[in-house]
């Protein structure tokens, strides 16, 4: 047994986390926001050369052929940046679901993916959009979104199965509403009026739900990244902060909330190694049943370390503009989006053991 | 023992609720309903309905415009207007510096204020905290300094809630500094259009500027701006917290949100086709978060029914604490029964009053803003961790 990093991995592990401090300050990231795309396109740009998002993608495909270790180095690496583009999607899910086409997996951040739709809450089944004749209609939701993106894979039923389909933006028929999440990341939502649709063979449910199970495993990594960033600042404060005359870190009821808080982001570390783990050895419902064991144990800390970080910065914690509330909100967002800890924990039941 | 309402207090119950159907602005209340945000106008427009029917300062002397309502009624009140979505009461004037005025004032600071709060002619904003002195209010530092007949006011607060919108301000100064901090501090109350005072926001986790830093820079007040007597301020700020504690587990609002999440709930589906109010995990919480409610609700009817209670301190910060646990469950649990819905963030909806298309069912937009800022709850009027102190000292020295 051997839980430290190959030399590849390290230098992953520098590569990204050199990118983060150089180009994803919270400062970085605010002004990034500010902008129409709700992100900058050119930071985007670097995010794709370092090769990110060719990680898992096989090397006799241009990729880097990595694994989900690979995968975790990165997304831990890149949590404290609170990354506005959707990396661990294209990363993950989109290379899963390329089918192998090179047009797909060629330009990093082009596609993205639209699996939800309105009213249907984390099902993956397509109940509203359909195709017929070639051509998609129906609603989409939260559906990552960024300067690049030119086409979505979206899920919908044809004759009673569910495929995944190829669509131009670009195309009159697809219409994009583009808002913030929570935490500040640029999606949208698409509706599509008999849109052209592409099928990319091969996939069906089994694959889609695959996919977003690995998705789910590479983003619980990034959450423990962003809480361990949180942690740290959470720290920093106490040692700083004076009341009483003394540093709060010196109160014995704050240094116990900071212990327990470590004690979650630990727990959640281990979470997502042995998560990783699974989605490299197994396929199926061992390997949904492995992503929801993840999600629902580290979106139950993500929600502690969210909720006490603020409590323990008090006032400041509360506002917009001091960190630990864009970390915060990263850790709440995150439990809202591919299933929230009751969803999972149903997953993990209805599964067995 | 008897728990059932007096046939007099049933009868208050259907007065305030006819108020609430009749007199109150079904905007208002649609938007509370919703978790949007209220406009100035939106809570000045309240509280003249409230003024015109009596209801504007019920906590006060007779005299001034109170009523003889009982500690019941009060809550009852409370519990009503909440159920129907009216706006909380603006707090600074009547809860606050009103009730110190009456009790400390000069007849010429009652006579000149008490009436203008009455009507909301003046708003007013509460100048306490400092960025040195939060926990620790007792350590702070802006300076109130004797020049003739004026204070010269120097220093800064900051978490001033609604300072855009003020017309005055009660602060406290510190006025001695050669004795222990708190017999060193002065209540004094100042015009917000003096010279010197600069208003700078503060934007919070949900975006919405709530709050603000106020800086004073040889701000001049006239002697008799100074409330009792110089370096007393610290017992009347504490008077105030305790009136300010009046109310502050916030049952009525709690039952409205737990119906609300109730409501939520059953109009959600789970991935299964099952309304999410008949989802095992779910359900389980909100039948845990009903206890939560009743005991709670319990507690605070045994404390306004007994004057020992109400003095109590134990009693007193287990209100504030289980009251903003359970307010911050209630508007987490709410988030959790949006899903997704509740991620998208719609800001111009929320907090701008934009007449746009909500994105998803019109409970979404403002479940996650409302959670955000919720967590205010645990941190304000003495912090969780503060009233834990606070329980504690009176529990082991008694």
């Amino acid at each position: 047994m051997d839980f430290s990093l190959s030399e590849e991995q390290r230098m992953l592990q520098e590569t990204v986390g050199k990118f983060v401090a150089d180009r994803y300050s919270l400062d970085q990231r605010k002004a990034y926001m500010a902008q129409s795309a709700g992100h900058d396109h050119a930071v985007a740009g670097e995010l794709v050369d370092l090769g990110l998002t060719l990680v898992q993608i096989p090397e006799e495909q241009g990729g880097l052929g990595g694994d989900a270790f690979d995968a975790m180095v990165v997304g831990e690496a890149l949590g404290p940046g609170l990354v506005l583009e959707p990396v661990m999607d294209v990363m993950t899910a989109v290379s899963a679901l390329s089918g192998g086409r090179d047009d797909i997996l060629e330009d990093g951040n082009s596609h993205t993916l639209g699996l939800y739709e309105r009213g249907q809450r984390y099902s993956l089944n397509p109940a509203i959009t359909s195709v017929e004749g070639g051509k998609v209609s129906g609603t989409k939701t939260l559906v990552p979104h960024t300067a690049g993106t030119t086409h979505a894979l979206v899920s919908a039923k044809e004759n009673g199965q569910v495929g995944l389909y190829r669509v131009a933006l670009s195309d009159a028929a697809v219409t994009v509403f583009n808002y913030p999440l929570q935490d500040g990341r640029p999606f949208a939502d698409l509706q599509l009026d008999g849109a052209e649709a592409e099928k990319v063979d091969g996939i069906s449910m089994a694959e889609i739900e695959a996919a977003v199970a690995r998705m789910t495993i590479a983003e619980c990594s990034v959450a423990v990244g962003a809480m361990q960033a949180a942690l740290d600042m959470t720290k920093e404060y106490l040692s700083v902060r004076k009341q009483f005359g003394r540093p709060l870190a010196a109160f014995q009821e704050l240094q116990f909330r900071l212990v327990d808080m470590n004690m979650e982001v630990q727990d959640a570390r281990s979470m997502a190694i042995w998560a990783a783990n699974q989605a490299n050895l197994t396929t199926g419902e061992a390997l949904l049943r492995a992503a929801s064991m993840a999600k629902a144990k580290i979106g139950k800390a993500a929600t502690y370390v969210a909720e006490d970080s603020i409590q323990l910065h008090g006032g400041m914690g509360m506002t917009l503009d001091y960190g630990i509330g864009a970390f915060a909100k990263y850790l709440i967002t995150f439990n809202l989006l591919h299933g929230d800890v009751d969803y999972h924990m149903g997953r993990v039941m209805r599964l067995g053991g | 023992m008897d728990l059932k309402f007096s046939d007099e207090d049933l009868g208050f119950k259907k007065t305030i609720e006819e108020f609430c159907e009749a007199h109150v602005a079904a905007e208002t209340r649609k938007k509370i309903a919703l978790g949007h945000r209220l406009s100035k106008q939106d809570i000045v427009d309240y509280h003249k309905v409230l003024y015109d029917h009596g209801y504007a300062v019920p906590n006060w002397k007779q005299e001034w415009g109170g009523t003889d309502w009982t500690s019941i009624q009060h809550q009852i009140f409370d519990d009503v207007t909440a159920a129907y979505d009216c706006p909380r009461r603006l707090a600074f004037g009547v809860s606050m510096v009103g009730p110190v005025l009456q009790a400390f004032g000069s007849r010429e600071q009652q006579e000149k204020y008490l009436p203008r709060i009455a009507r909301l002619d003046d708003w007013w904003c509460q100048g306490f905290s400092e960025p040195g002195s939060g926990s620790d209010l007792a350590s702070l530092k802006t300076s109130a300094v004797r020049d003739g007949d004026e204070y010269v006011i120097n220093g800064q607060k900051t978490w001033t809630t609604y300072a855009q919108h003020a017309d005055m301000m009660f602060l406290l100064t510190r006025t001695d500094n050669e004795c222990k901090p708190q017999e060193g501090i002065s209540f004094m109350l100042l015009d917000m259009n003096t010279p010197g005072v600069t208003v700078k926001p503060i934007i919070l986790l949900d975006g919405y500027h709530e709050v603000n830093e106020v800086f004073f820079d040889d701000v001049r007040i006239p002697a008799e701006n100074l409330v009792g007597q110089e370096n007393k301020g610290w017992d009347y700020a504490k008077f105030l917290l305790a009136h300010e504690r009046f109310g502050i587990a916030q049952i009525g609002y709690a039952k409205n949100q737990l119906n609300r999440l109730r409501d939520i709930a059953s109009q959600e589906q789970t991935e299964d086709g099952k309304r999410l109010v008949d989802n095992v995990f779910f359900s389980q919480k909100l039948a845990e978060i009903e206890m939560d409610l009743t005991a709670l609700e319990v507690t605070n009817l045994r404390v306004l029914s007994d004057a020992k209670n109400q003095s109590d301190l134990t009693f007193a910060g287990m209100l504030k604490i289980r009251g903003s646990d359970l307010n911050q469950k209630l508007t987490r649990l709410i988030m959790e029964a949006v899903g997704p819905a509740a991620a998208l963030e719609q800001q111009d909806l929320v907090l701008h009053g934009r007449n746009e298309p909500p994105l998803g069912p019109d409970y979404a937009g403002g479940a996650a803003p409302s959670y955000l800022n919720n967590r205010k709850l645990s941190i304000f009027g003495g912090s969780n961790e503060i009233q834990r102190s606070i329980i504690s000292k009176a529990m082991l020295t008694a």
